[in-house]
């Protein structure tokens, strides 16, 4: 006879204590219980929000460096006003635009390649190499770049050997993208695997045997089924770089700036909070608005929610 | 005379060491319906996904319409396939499923609707065409994949056991459902299956596979009668497989022992085995007769028994008897008109019978 497992009488312990907290009687509460701590979350969210759009109508006394008493729009005027704050959102947005594309286009690969690979070697190799860039953060990659593209980086030295160069690499646009593309990789093929491995392998030789060349299965069958998960990563890589703030700072050089650095310069250089929380609602609203659009433009049913009013 | 619609020369599949087809040759001609009956690991799917061109052969070669085409790529083989778990797609709706492969393939657009049309009738799904496959029972994603391996005209229908996962009665219906259309449209077809009911009901032939190899491939009436070996015997139908010592050998016949029992075995084909050597033999359930030991002379007797169970299915009941004779020998019985007489029941003394020629013997 075995005996009765010790995690069970754990299992029957935790639940005792739990009747003892929170009695039968409530127990149709469970629900909303279970809800709080969400809510109090996107509360306190809320509330700070409510706080800075409070904020974002004074504007700052240059002099007594306080805030107005009375309401004004003037920092949004700003922001439509000065081309700058113009010029930055759109570099964020194209920037994020550019990452998004690209990563996708580089994590289906990998992903498809991790799902579907016969040797249990090669998937190991790809999931550790896609796990070991996020042991060592943002910041710190981000400096690592700079090692390796920095005017006397190790490219530039090797590349000095051969008589080339040296070649600026970094505090550039380019870089940036490729840093952050380097940076969401990881997110992104996370995101994108579960949505291959749902995709039954019968159903790419059921269309090649129905006459379809490997693209065109890509094209008609991989591509749809893998949707959900395409979306969803293009919807946080995207969310991800419009609100970055380490990439821009350390690989931009200070001249390709996020809105994330331009509302970091408004509260913690000019002490301008006003500014600053006029920016950072323009963000939020902003960022909300594009991925709205985004989710309606894929169907919210594609992240693997039930679509509405088509119940069986 | 035009080559044969498949043709397969020797083709063997080795997995590392294992061999999970070993030197298989066969040909099918146009129109024919071919069942590859094996149980689990037989080979057969292997074969099977060889044609397809999903596996590629370790050796040998296989032809379509005479053509050799280990080189072609499985979307440029006219070959329609009828998957095991069905693999439509589930994006699409049950339209969009059966033109697929007319699309892949280049049909003119003009000519798609109406060939969808006539195929969705085929199949009996017309009024269907726009349900997603998910909205569809399991019979009719059963059709729409059977329309969709058909709609483009194949040379050649491959079914890798498509029918195993419905419940009885529908699997049936679509086993009669299916030979109609093969008939219909004269489609060579293979069919791979473990369900012997369904090889003997569809088929022109059988080819009965076993570790990778080819045991018998004869029309579905001669591999039932005349097995090839006792594999083949003990895998059709319900049959007593019972060892035998071979006492002596000669032109007449074998003079064999199988436990207190001695007998002598007219041979109806050459055997050629040594005395003091082993043989199998086989006697189909249906071919032996019983009657209760105490029901007085009539009958012959081969064997007297006990019954040691009694499984009542209706229209037969299957008997199993211990035979203390033939080396406590469990023998099966079918008596195919249990409503003629009474049942016997458990632990009744009962003799056996049967024609010698009914019994077959196969070199171990």
């Amino acid at each position: 006879m075995s005996r009765y497992p010790i995690t069970w009488r754990l299992l029957d312990l935790v639940e005792a204590v739990a009747a003892l907290l929170w009695p039968r009687a409530l127990h149709r509460y469970t629900g909303w219980l279970l809800l709080l701590p969400a809510i109090a979350l996107v509360g306190l969210l809320v509330a700070g929000l409510a706080y800075m759009g409070d904020s974002s109508l004074r504007l700052l006394d240059t002099e007594t460096f306080e805030q107005s008493e009375d309401y004004t729009l003037a920092n949004y005027r700003d922001l439509i006003e000065k081309p700058t704050y113009f010029t930055v959102l759109m570099r964020s947005t194209g920037a994020a635009t550019l990452v998004t594309v690209l990563t996708l286009v580089l994590a289906f690969p990998y992903a498809y390649s991790m799902v579907r690979t016969r040797s249990a070697w090669r998937r190991k190799l790809l999931l550790v190499s896609l796990f070991l860039p996020f042991f060592i953060g943002q910041v710190v990659r981000a400096y690592g770049w700079l090692v390796v593209l920095g005017k006397t980086g190790i490219v530039n030295t090797l590349l000095a050997h051969l008589g080339l160069g040296p070649f600026k690499m970094i505090y550039t646009y380019p870089s940036l993208v490729f840093g952050l593309v380097q940076y969401m990789l990881p997110f992104a093929v996370l995101l994108i695997a579960p949505a291959i491995t749902a995709i039954d392998e019968e159903l790419e030789a059921a269309s090649e045997s129905l006459g379809a060349t490997g693209w065109r299965t890509l094209r008609h069958v991989i591509l749809p089924l893998a949707k959900p998960g395409l979306v969803a990563s293009a919807v946080v890589v995207f969310t991800l770089t419009i609100t970055d703030y380490a990439m821009p700072v350390v690989l931009g050089g200070g001249t390709n700036d996020f809105i994330a650095n331009a509302v970091y310069d408004a509260f913690f250089r000019i002490s301008d909070n006003g500014l600053g929380s006029a920016l950072a609602l323009t963000l939020v609203v902003f960022a909300s608005t594009l991925v709205a659009v985004m989710l309606g433009l894929m169907g919210a049913g594609t992240l693997g929610m039930r679509p509405s009013g088509r119940g069986r | 005379m035009s080559a044969p619609m498949v043709k397969v020369e020797q083709v063997a599949k080795r997995f590392g060491e294992a061999a999970a087809v070993a030197d298989v040759s066969f040909s099918l001609e146009r129109g024919r319906f071919l069942t590859i009956l094996g149980p689990s690991g037989s080979g057969k799917t292997t074969l099977l996904r060889m044609i397809a061109g999903f596996i590629d052969p370790s050796a040998g070669e296989i032809f379509l319409k005479g053509q050799p085409v280990s080189a072609m790529p499985v979307h440029k083989r006219s070959i329609g396939m009828v998957f095991q778990r069905l693999a439509l797609f589930p994006h699409l709706t049950a339209w969009e499923n059966v033109a697929y492969p007319l699309k892949m393939r280049r049909f003119d657009p003009r000519e798609i609707p109406d060939r969808v049309a006539r195929f969705f009738r085929i199949v009996k799904l017309d009024g269907l065409e726009k349900r997603r496959i998910h909205e569809l029972s399991g019979g009719q994603q059963q059709r729409v994949a059977i329309a969709r391996a058909l709609v483009f005209e194949p040379d050649l229908v491959l079914l890798d056991e498509p029918l195993a996962a419905l419940d009885r009665k529908l699997r049936e219906e679509m086993q009669v459902e299916f030979r109609r259309i093969q008939l219909d449209l004269g489609v060579t077809t293979i069919n791979v299956t473990h369900d012997q009911r369904e090889a003997l009901v569809m088929s022109d032939e059988i080819m009965v596979m076993d570790h990778g190899r080819m045991l018998q491939l004869a029309p579905p009436a001669e591999v039932y009668r005349a097995p090839a070996n006792a594999f083949v015997a003990g895998f059709l139908g319900l049959t007593n497989l019972l060892r035998a010592r071979v006492l002596q050998a000669d032109g007449s016949g074998l003079r064999l022992q199988a436990g207190d029992r001695e007998w002598h075995q007219p041979m109806s084909r050459q055997l050629t085995v040594q005395p003091g050597t082993w043989v199998d033999c086989a006697l189909r359930a249906e071919r032996v007769r019983i009657v209760a030991a105490d029901a007085g002379p009539g009958t012959g007797e081969k064997a007297r028994g006990e019954v040691h169970d009694v499984l009542f299915e209706g229209d037969r009941v299957v008997y199993e008897v211990r035979a203390p004779a033939l080396g406590d020998a469990v023998v099966r019985v079918i008596d195919r008109a249990p409503e003629r007489h009474r049942l016997l029941e458990r632990g009744r003394a009962v003799c056996l019978d049967w024609d010698d020629t009914d019994l077959l013997v196969f070199a171990v």
